[in-house]
């Protein structure tokens, strides 16, 4: 009786721990959406400015909490912070921002040193960096409050458990002045003073979708996603092209500068959709060919979300991993919904785009308007500029590609704040002249910017080189004109 | 004459050393500090030592060049490719240590 009692009891644990088992395999592939942030019901954008708003609470008390808002955004603009044993700091009235800013550069002689992470931009672990960095503060942010029982100091409280981090894609037309609308609601936890908003305010877009669609074209890993930090490093066609110039000058304030990003909300959504873009490439081209995975990622987490296979490898420096850990979304509990305005070009739809009025394609060098300058300026405000330091080389039209490419190097003597170069391809009789509408549209062949900063604690860097791939470019001009000289000429401007 | 990790190549180096200790370097192994006044943690990242301070040389440009301000003067930077040919030696009578070589 007795024995047959506890067989009993026996079997109802195994089935409890059983049926716990796979309420956990369920929960830890448990899938938040992402979706666009003009698209949220109420009750969603409720729950993530909550979500946001307890992140912003927690460091008002204590800045050094890795789960608060400041640290959050340490692991993208601070190599290394003094932590002191008991924190002293509160906000009190301050602006945030000040505040966060401040209490990282204090010095405490009883303290530690913090190392909250360094984002990798100009190489290829930018996107993987950026998608690790967001996978930590996405599950920071739905264990803010998942039942809702928390009022924050707004007096607000929701759910947070099923937050995903809204995205921006800022390719569209922008539901407020320049941004979504309720990143300008100056009543949200997400406005942030500073931001360009009254800077050209008829600049509504600014990289183009088409341009976004071509890019994406690109198989090769380096050439769209960066090259190997290992060897010299180097940023892909999306980052220079499309992720630099939205920092700045597009969206400025805090977005200029790689030392203060995170203190923008709108950085996350921002970035959310740069990770749309990298699924995208990576549903399209595979990831076999993406390079250093293999790495560790530079930042200091809360240790209770590190991932199944998590392994800090040997160094003395805290990490998230490696790379390779970060590869497949569904692993770390998020997708995206993306629908109708949110998908990219298709090929079909840039050919219709890249032809002249009578129908030809565009046809760089012969045709009035080269099909880049046409990729670049379509849909969007984004212009070449009219003024800036010239230089011009001569170069030999030859046939390239992937095996024989050809990219122009720029150097930046003084890399202590961000640059933009515009790039020209033109015969040699052809004088270069920027201030010309004719000149540009007939001979434009790319722009790209670097996204530096002035902390030299941050990128600690002398000269800095940005090299721009025109490949395509100089095969294009080899049908007409292989042999001949020509001239590529770069105009230079400060941001 | 051969070339020491101490006094040479810490000489060299001597003016980088707190800066760079605010910094970590991500590698395959792990992330790392870099001490440049120690001699295990210089062993441990030489080869990215060595394609930082080459990155001005335009035959072997890099995004990330050091040290900040411009070049080391080449005798500088031929002494540290010496010294890695050697074997990383720390001084004057002590073993060549090609197991810390990453
Ligand atoms: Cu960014």
């Amino acid at each position: 009786m007795t024995r047959t009692k506890t067989m009993n009891v026996h079997v109802y644990r195994l089935l409890l721990v059983g049926l716990l088992w796979v309420l956990s395999a369920s929960l830890s592939h448990a899938q938040v959406i992402r979706k666009n942030i003009d698209s949220l019901s109420t009750e969603e954008l409720a729950a993530y400015q909550h979500a946001i708003q307890l992140l912003r609470d927690r460091s008002a008390d204590n800045p050094y909490l890795m789960d608060g808002y400041a640290w959050q955004a340490w692991v993208h603009n601070k190599n290394r912070v003094s932590v002191p044993k008991e924190n002293t700091l509160s906000q009190g009235d301050q602006d945030p921002t000040a505040f966060y800013e401040m209490a990282a550069t204090q010095t405490y002689a009883d303290g530690s040193y913090g190392y909250p992470g360094m984002c990798e931009h100009g190489k290829d672990i930018f996107f993987v960096w950026h998608r690790a960095q967001f996978y930590y503060f996405e599950k920071v942010l739905q264990n803010t409050d998942p039942e809702g029982t928390i009022v924050d100091s707004r007096g607000n409280k929701c759910p947070t458990a099923k937050v995903g981090v809204p995205f921006w894609n800022f390719t569209n037309e922008p539901s407020g002045t320049k941004f979504p609308a309720i990143f300008e609601d100056s009543s949200s936890v997400l406005y942030h003073a500073g931001r360009n908003l009254q800077v050209n305010p008829d600049y509504r877009r600014f990289t183009s979708p088409y341009l976004l669609a071509k890019l994406m074209q690109e198989s090769n890993w380096s050439t769209f996603g960066g090259y190997p930090n290992a060897t010299h490093g180097g940023y892909g066609t999306f980052e220079s092209q499309m992720h630099n110039p939205m920092h700045t000058p597009y969206i400025g304030g805090d977005m200029t500068y790689p030392s203060r990003a995170a203190y923008d909300p709108i950085f996350y959504s921002f970035h959310a959709y740069i990770d749309y873009i990298f699924e995208a490439w990576i549903q399209k081209h595979g990831s076999g060919d993406i390079t250093s995975l293999d790495y560790f990622l530079r930042a200091e987490q809360p240790k209770d979300f590190n991932l199944p296979g998590y392994d800090p490898g040997l160094g003395d420096r805290p990490n998230m991993g490696r790379a390779e850990l970060y590869l497949d979304i569904s692993e770390l509990g998020y997708q995206y919904l993306a629908r109708g305005k949110d998908d990219f070009y298709t090929e079909q739809e840039l050919e219709g785009l890249l032809k002249d009025k009578k129908g030809r394609p565009l046809v760089l060098g012969k045709s009035k308007e080269s099909p880049y300058y046409r990729l670049f300026t379509s849909r969007v405000s984004w212009r070449p500029e009219t003024k800036g330091q010239l230089t011009s080389e001569t170069i030999t039209i030859r046939a390239a590609d992937v095996a024989n490419p050809y990219s122009y190097s720029y150097t930046e003597k003084d890399p202590s704040s961000s640059y933009q170069i515009d790039l020209y391809m033109h015969p040699v009789k052809v004088k270069p002249n920027v201030s010309l509408e004719k000149f540009r549209k007939r001979y434009f062949v790319g722009a790209a910017t670097a996204w530096l900063d002035s902390s030299h604690a941050h990128h600690m860097m002398g000269e800095h080189k940005l090299n721009v791939n025109l490949t395509e470019a100089m095969n294009a001009l080899n049908q007409n004109h292989a042999g001949e000289a020509y001239q590529i000429t770069v105009n230079y401007t400060k941001r | 004459m051969s070339v020491y990790f101490d006094p040479d190549i810490k000489t060299i180096f001597a003016p980088y050393v707190q800066p760079m200790l605010a910094v970590s370097i991500a590698t395959d192994e792990g992330t790392f500090s870099l001490d440049l006044s120690n001699y295990e943690s210089v062993c441990q990242l030489s080869q990215r030592i060595k394609i930082a301070i080459e990155g001005y040389r335009p035959e072997t440009p890099t995004a990330h060049r050091m040290p900040p301000g411009g070049p080391l003067p080449d005798e500088s930077i031929a002494m540290y490719n010496e010294w890695l040919e050697a074997g990383m030696p720390e001084k004057k009578d002590a073993l060549a240590s090609d197991d810390l070589i990453v």
